[in-house]
């Protein structure tokens, strides 16, 4: 009966609508119980900063999610919701935003949120002090913040920016208390202090953070179960790196939640009667191959086509990730709003053939690998533990393409060396995802601006190299736009001309992949970036 | 006691040579240190930021001036800042020491406990029983650290639940984590021992001590067990290096706070002053260790003159 | 004694027989395992020993005991190769120590005191950071690494060949410098450090696999044993054979090479 429900728990968190499983329903006859801790064993990185502001990576929007808040909040079906600001408007040429801020608010420090606190926050992230590099970059088009009320101020945009209330819905542009950022920046790393249920109380590194109740909480999430402080005393968040460790360590009873949860421990995990799983795709783009497109050999399409046919990617999530991850047919992620499924990609070993004859990589080598002009067809592919792609994944992906003749030269690097050669465009093939809950994303990671080239050997988030004046004016003009149909058929035509020039193999969804004691009660995750959310949560 | 003073100052001059190693080492890795201060390469810096940052840390000036300034701030006591946790050094080897130091601790004592047990048992009169345990004991040694823990997780923590696979504060949670660092070691310390305890058992004092009558459990647990601990002791500095390597895997595979944990991260991350302090540090033990076990060596042992030959016994482990 | 002596035989037959298997495998394995090691078959992932696939097979369905078999000859050839590395520093090392006087024996003797105070796997780490991941750095790094321990012992080794009874004899007859190196003290500390080496081999290969487990290794999809093990512990608790039998052949090799660098040390303290 309950593992029933269960099931259609999981398929409705699958398609990210939250609301029904958040606690009340599965839990009916239960009354949530105060006080406890939890331990919650996080595979991802440990951050080295735990204010988001700071840099602004998912290890720490998943802590920052516990402790800080933004000023508003998107929900299931990507509605923008007021939560620490009550009211907005644009301007009729789009070039300003007035946005009303909460009132009778205070950070855990006793500070007053106002208007001054929230230009102090905008201000922050867009300085290059703070070296901030997510909330940086999404408040691009922000010309000025101004204070016009106590509690109103009014954001001045260079040009119109239909995404920015979606960035300011996500937890790497939080707002934290002012006065504590006069403390200097090393220390706001160790204690940023914020308006969420949480308050960090200590870090020992390398080891763990340890959270506590915020009793002065007053800013539940529009969407949740109950209102006042949290019924947790205190979480402990461990960092466990090693996958099969973290799972025994939750099997054994000795932590409460653990993240990051292979796929094969998923399986595992659905079989006991003691363990959950939460399994939810983040928005963005998705896990993907990109394919750079500035050099040979896929600056030919049809070598990248070739490629792409030569590889079987639900053969490799069939047995690598055992049928538990759905392959992605978009450039967007199912959980971002205006994703348009392209056809499913087939492995066709015989067009990917025709194609290479066709392209002049006709001739074998004694190894059996294409050559033209005496020239190998081989394609370099670094990768990184950090990209949620398991090594199975890239070792099939290299045997099946040996077999249309491609060699691929698969060079598993550390964090720092992989984004080295990222920079350096030392890639013919790269792995890569981006999180982000807009399609805007798209404008991030494909437009001309995006390739950086005026800062050589610097990060660049164009992976594939595209220079396409229609794609850049498409994209910007959606981003300029706050008019949803106008949004949606533009990023379509954009999702269409990408997938016509064959630069990038969506394989599978980015997912927060959580399972947790049965006894754990009320976890669910915020939809805008679909992290864990232990607000609600308490322990039977 | 000049030769103590002797033996100090041998000591610094070793831990100067390791400080400059591993400073010249860590120049030596690729990536720019200005990166690793603010998040690697994936941080997306602007060059103002990296000029900035290069500025601040004085990464623009020439290598032998850094040199000098390393050796001058250490020679104070100073370890610096971690360029990716903006730590001190001090701080974080001494969140972390603790840690690393029980576990090799007691990963010694066990794996001594072992090796005597087996060393006695096995030298009995019995040609199976010996080689047995020679092949046990070669076995222990060839079993790799993270494998070891892997199956004993698979085995106490996965399939009979008894004991937790990642360190607790408490006794329980350090079981597994000892038992993969001693079980390989006390295959060594056992091989070594049972050696020396064989030559002792044929050697002239212990004839004279059966001669006199005494006991063979007698013989065997005083005349003999000390004879062959004493090359096992004069061990112990070496032992604490192999521990040190070992702790690197075993407290990634407990996810255990140490000093192996972090070098390891430092090391991914290119840390330069977070490896220069752990190693710096780990060389201090080592030399401490070495500078008591000589000395202790010549208190039981008069006759020896120097352990170093027996030391050089030990394999690369 | 005489029944120690049969032990040692025994050991002797064991290591030997041992050696052959590891040897086949390392020269041949096509005629063991006729599978090919690197074909995938997607449709046939996780599945459990049998008598089709005898290891059972991994996450892309290759077939694990032809994955291991074809695996001895890079897991060995890195273990011998970062032996010839740390034994060609250590017997450079050692000789100019040994044989160089006295200034390069005291300088020696305190770089070695340096380079071990420094843990193995902690010299390691910083190779590999500052070579990089793959086959010829790993190999490099433990060969490094192991050097200063093997040095120590081929100082000690030639100072007192060079202090035993023959050699001063050989120097009272006026033999030269060199032929007395030649003649006398190499070829006895060569007897030595081969049986030494031997040993090593089996530690190095151990070190290697430590280094692939910790993600430095050999680069995937490379039939080392060490970095099979790490991609196979993920899947420790849904399939043990894929942790468990190339971590018990890694034992076994190291095992057969201590066996037979025991024997050959035997027979050196014989002659």
């Amino acid at each position: 009966m309950n593992r029933h429900r269960y099931a259609v728990c999981a398929l409705l968190l699958g398609s990210l609508t939250l609301s029904a499983c958040g606690g009340t329903a599965a839990d009916a006859g239960d009354q949530p119980r105060q006080g406890g801790t939890l331990v919650y064993a996080t595979g991802d990185d440990e951050p080295t900063c735990l204010d988001p502001q700071k840099g602004g990576n998912v290890a720490q929007a998943l802590l920052g999610t516990q402790h800080l808040q933004t000023l508003f909040y998107q929900n299931s079906s990507g509605e923008i919701l007021p939560w620490l600001a009550t009211s907005w408007k644009q301007a009729a040429d789009g070039l300003s935003w007035t946005i009303e801020i909460r009132e009778n608010v205070k950070f855990s420090d006793g500070t007053a949120l106002d208007a001054d606190a929230v230009k102090a926050n905008l201000d922050r992230i867009a300085s290059p002090q703070t070296l901030s590099n997510t909330g940086r970059l999404a408040l691009a088009k922000v010309a000025s913040v101004e204070v016009t009320g106590p509690h109103t101020v009014r954001v001045d945009l260079k040009q119109p920016d239909g995404a920015l209330l979606e960035s300011l819905a996500q937890v790497w542009l939080p707002i934290e208390s002012p006065t504590a950022f006069a403390r200097g920046l090393d220390t706001n790393c160790l204690h940023p202090v914020g308006t969420g249920p949480y308050m960090v109380e200590s870090w020992t590194k390398q080891d763990s953070v340890t959270l506590v109740r915020n009793p002065f909480f007053t800013t539940p999430p529009p969407d949740v179960a109950h209102t006042g402080p949290a019924y947790l005393d205190k979480i402990v968040w461990r960092f466990v790196p090693d996958g099969t460790s973290r799972f025994a360590a939750l099997q054994s009873g000795q932590v409460h939640v653990i993240d990051v949860v292979e796929p094969q421990n998923a399986v595992a995990a659905k079989g006991n009667p003691t363990l959950r799983t939460l399994i939810a795709p983040r928005p963005g783009e998705p896990v993907e191959l990109e394919l750079n497109t500035g050099r040979a050999p896929f600056d030919d399409i049809r070598v990248r086509q070739a490629f792409f046919a030569s590889i079987d990617v639900a053969g490799a999530l069939r047995s690598v990730y055992l049928g538990t991850v759905p392959q992605s047919t978009s450039l967007l992620s199912s959980a971002t709003r205006f994703n348009v499924p392209a056809p499913r990609h087939a492995y066709d070993p015989a067009a990917a053939a025709a194609l290479l004859d066709q392209a002049g990589w006709a001739g074998r080598d004694a190894d059996g690998y294409r050559v033209r002009d005496g020239k190998r067809l081989s394609v370099v592919l670094p990768y990184s533990r950090f990209i949620p792609l398991e090594n199975g994944f890239y070792e099939q992906l290299q045997a099946t393409a040996k077999k249309t003749g491609f060699e691929v030269k698969l060079q598993p690097l550390e964090t720092a060396k992989w984004w080295i050669a990222n920079n350096t465009w030392a890639y013919d093939a790269i792995p890569v995802y981006y999180t982000k809950n807009s399609p805007d994303v798209l404008r991030i990671t494909y437009t001309t601006a995006a390739l950086a080239e005026s800062t050589p050997g610097s990060y660049h988030a164009n992976t594939v190299h595209l220079k396409s004046a229609d794609l850049d004016r498409l994209l910007e003009e959606a981003s300029q736009t706050s008019d949803d149909a106008r949004r949606g058929s533009l990023y379509q035509q954009a999702q269409e001309l990408l997938g016509a020039g064959s630069y990038t193999l969506p394989i599978y969804d980015q997912q927060t992949r959580l399972a947790h004691q049965t006894k754990v009660r009320g976890l669910r995750l915020q939809p805008s970036l679909a992290m864990p959310d232990l607000y609600d949560v308490w322990i039977a | 006691m000049s030769r103590l003073a002797l033996r100090v100052l041998g000591a610094v001059f070793v831990l100067w040579a390791v400080v400059t190693l591993t400073f010249f080492g860590t120049q030596a890795i690729p990536g720019d240190p200005a990166e690793a201060v603010l998040g690697g390469p994936g941080s997306r810096s602007t060059a103002a930021q990296l000029a900035q940052i290069r500025a601040q840390y004085g990464f623009d000036r020439p290598l032998w001036v850094r040199y000098l300034d390393e050796l001058r701030h250490l020679a104070q006591g100073d370890l610096g800042v971690s360029y990716a946790l903006k730590t001190p050094v001090t701080t974080l080897v001494g969140q972390t020491i603790g840690a690393t130091l029980t576990l090799a601790g007691l990963s010694l004592v066990v794996a001594w406990a072992v090796a005597v047990v087996v060393a006695v048992a096995a030298t009995r009169e019995s040609r199976i029983g010996a080689a047995l345990a020679s092949l046990l004991e070669i076995t222990a040694v060839a079993v790799p650290h993270f494998w070891l823990g892997s199956m004993l997780i698979l085995v106490f923590s996965v399939g009979l639940g008894w004991l937790p696979p990642i360190s607790t504060p408490g006794v329980a949670g350090l079981v597994l984590p000892v038992l993969s660092l001693a079980l390989p070691l006390a295959g060594f310390l056992g091989q070594l021992m049972r050696e020396s305890f064989l030559a002792a058992l044929d050697a002239p004092f212990t004839l004279s001590a059966r001669a006199r009558g005494e006991s063979e459990t007698r013989v065997r647990l005083v005349h003999a067990l000390r004879h062959a601990a004493l090359p096992a002791i004069s061990l112990s500095g070496w032992a604490f290096g192999s521990l040190i390597s070992g702790a690197v895997v075993v407290e990634a595979l407990f996810a255990r706070p140490g000093l192996g944990r972090t070098l390891l991260s430092a090391v991914l991350a290119g840390d330069a002053p977070v490896i220069t302090g752990v190693v710096l540090v780990v060389a201090t033990v080592y030399l401490v260790l070495t500078v008591v076990t000589e000395a202790a060596d010549r208190l039981a042992d008069p006759r020896l003159r120097s352990a170093s030959g027996q030391r050089a016994g030990a394999p690369a482990w | 004694m005489v029944g120690r002596l049969r032990a040692v035989r025994l050991a002797d037959v064991f290591g030997v027989v041992l050696l052959f298997v590891l040897l086949i495998a390392a020269a041949a394995p096509g005629l063991v395992a006729r599978r090919d090691p690197y074909e995938i078959e997607p449709s046939a992932a996780f599945q459990a020993p049998s008598t089709l696939h005898w290891f059972g097979t991994d996450e892309s369905g290759r077939d694990t005991f032809s994955r291991v078999v074809h695996g001895t000859q890079s897991s060995v050839l890195i273990g011998i190769a970062a032996m010839a590395i740390g034994l060609g520093l250590a017997a450079a090392l050692g000789t100019l120590s040994g044989l160089g006087g006295r200034l390069a024996d005291y300088a020696v003797g305190r770089l070695l005191e340096v380079l071990f105070s420094v843990p193995v796997l902690l010299v390691a780490l910083l190779a590999i950071a500052v070579l990089g991941a793959g086959v010829v750095p790993s190999a490099a790094a433990v060969g490094i690494a192991v050097a200063p321990g093997y040095a120590r012992i081929v100082r000690s080794q030639i100072i007192s060949a060079r202090a035993s009874g023959y050699v001063e004899a050989a120097v009272v007859l006026g033999r030269s410098r060199g032929v007395v190196l030649r003649r006398h003290i190499l070829p006895n500390v060569t007897a030595r450090l081969f049986a030494l080496a031997t040993l090593g081999v089996g530690q190095a290969v151990v070190w290697a696999c430590s280094l692939s487990f910790l993600g430095l290794g050999v680069v995937p999809p490379n039939t080392e044993w060490g970095a099979m093990l790490a991609a196979g512990r993920p899947y420790l608790t849904n399939a043990w054979w894929l942790t468990v039998f190339p971590g018990a052949f890694i034992v076994f090799t190291a095992v057969t090479l201590t066996l037979l660098g025991r024997t050959l040390q035997q027979r050196n303290r014989e002659r």
